[in-house]
């Protein structure tokens, strides 16, 4: 292999870099999934993958620089190994969707093992290693390859820095933290009352303060059912922001199927349920879609909460 | 944040490594590699519920 064939496999390499950490982000954007910390790690190690091929490009081929391949590739595949192992049981859906069946830090761990053979293959060719008088002179797509890797990890520092502003990134990251600066909300100012009718034949103490009867309820109570799609990840922070935050007693339970999570609140008119739903759980980062259910009548004894 | 720091070290290493002096883009590197090491020691505290 000649000194400048291999570098032109370098600046292949560098396109492959790029388009790697170019498709992460059109998944980002396209469907909504913000990247969690160890995605952004694996990113990094992409980018930190460059740093050889870009030393070769300008130096000259050198064992050192594949070197610093296969160091940046096992740290990146020591990452994505770990989150595979995350959500290797059976029954595990893992997080983030799936490209021709496989997860995308599978794709991540198969795509450092490739570097990692790569840069192994390249060693086994001496030829480009013997001295040059000078340094490489560099076609414009080559150095165009450079540009393009630098201006992606550039964008990759926006980008995190949007999703996750000035603070320490979440864990579970539902929401770009500096394009929605969550607010006090305004459901607070429609606190609705909730009244607990009793009966009055039989001692509050008796039948404990929160019990009531059929027919008293019906006439002051609505009940409301609202099923709750989240984002990828989401359910459970929607679901403790719900129960720690609700104006209104709320039971939350998580679910199968197309909804994430089933919520039971009880309001006195449709104005309080309209606050509840459109302002309060739509306003939480992380709720996709809502579908609504008011009862009509409960059957049987029941208490409210 | 820290993600941000951590693409502008290895953005800077990368530039430095094209137009600079290839010593000191390792040093760069290395400050970056650390980081991610850093990095994945936080973030990484799951338990893996696994057995071999």
């Amino acid at each position: 292999m000649t000194r400048s064939f291999a570098i032109s496999m370098n600046a292949l390499a560098l396109y492959a870099i790029a388009a790697i950490l170019l498709a992460a982000f059109y998944f980002q954007l396209a469907l909504g999934e913000l990247p969690c910390p160890l995605c952004l790690l694996q990113r990094v190690a992409f980018a930190a993958l460059a740093f050889g091929p870009i030393l070769t490009l300008r130096h000259g081929p050198c064992p050192r620089h594949y070197g610093l391949v296969i160091i940046a590739a096992l740290f990146g595949a020591t990452i994505a190994a770990r989150q595979v192992f995350l959500h290797i049981l059976p029954g595990d859906p893992g997080y983030g969707s799936s490209l021709l069946g496989l997860h995308y830090y599978s794709w991540a761990f198969l795509c450092f093992a490739a570097a990692i053979l790569a840069a192994a293959v390249m060693l086994l060719f001496d030829r480009q290693f013997e001295p040059a008088p000078s340094a490489p002179i560099l076609r414009p797509i080559e150095k165009m390859a450079v540009w393009l890797v630098i201006g992606v990890t550039l964008l990759n520092c926006a980008s995190v820095l949007v999703e996750c502003g000035f603070a320490a990134c979440p864990d579970n990251p539902v929401a770009y933290r500096l394009l929605s600066e969550p607010s006090e909300p305004s459901w607070r100012a429609v606190r609705p009352q909730i009244m607990i009718v009793t009966r009055t034949a039989v001692p509050t103490w008796l039948i404990g303060p929160k019990t009531a009867s059929r027919s008293d309820q019906e006439a002051t109570m609505k009940t409301l059912f609202v099923m709750v799609k989240c984002d990828l990840g989401a359910a459970d922070s929607v679901g403790n922001i719900i129960v720690d935050k609700s104006p209104a007693q709320a039971e939350v339970y998580s679910t199968t199927g197309r909804y994430d999570l089933l919520v039971k609140a009880s309001f006195n008119d449709v104005d309080e349920i309209a606050a509840y739903v459109q302002t309060f759980i739509h306003g939480i980062p992380g709720v996709k879609d809502t579908y609504t259910f008011v009862s009509f009548r409960a059957y049987g004894d029941f208490t409210v909460f | 944040m820290e993600f941000a720091v951590l693409f502008l070290v290895f953005t800077i290493a990368l530039c430095l490594a094209f137009w600079g002096r290839e010593r000191v883009a390792l040093w760069v590197f290395s400050i970056g590699m650390v980081g991610i090491a850093a990095l994945y020691r936080h973030h990484a505290t799951d338990v893996l519920t696994l057995s071999f």
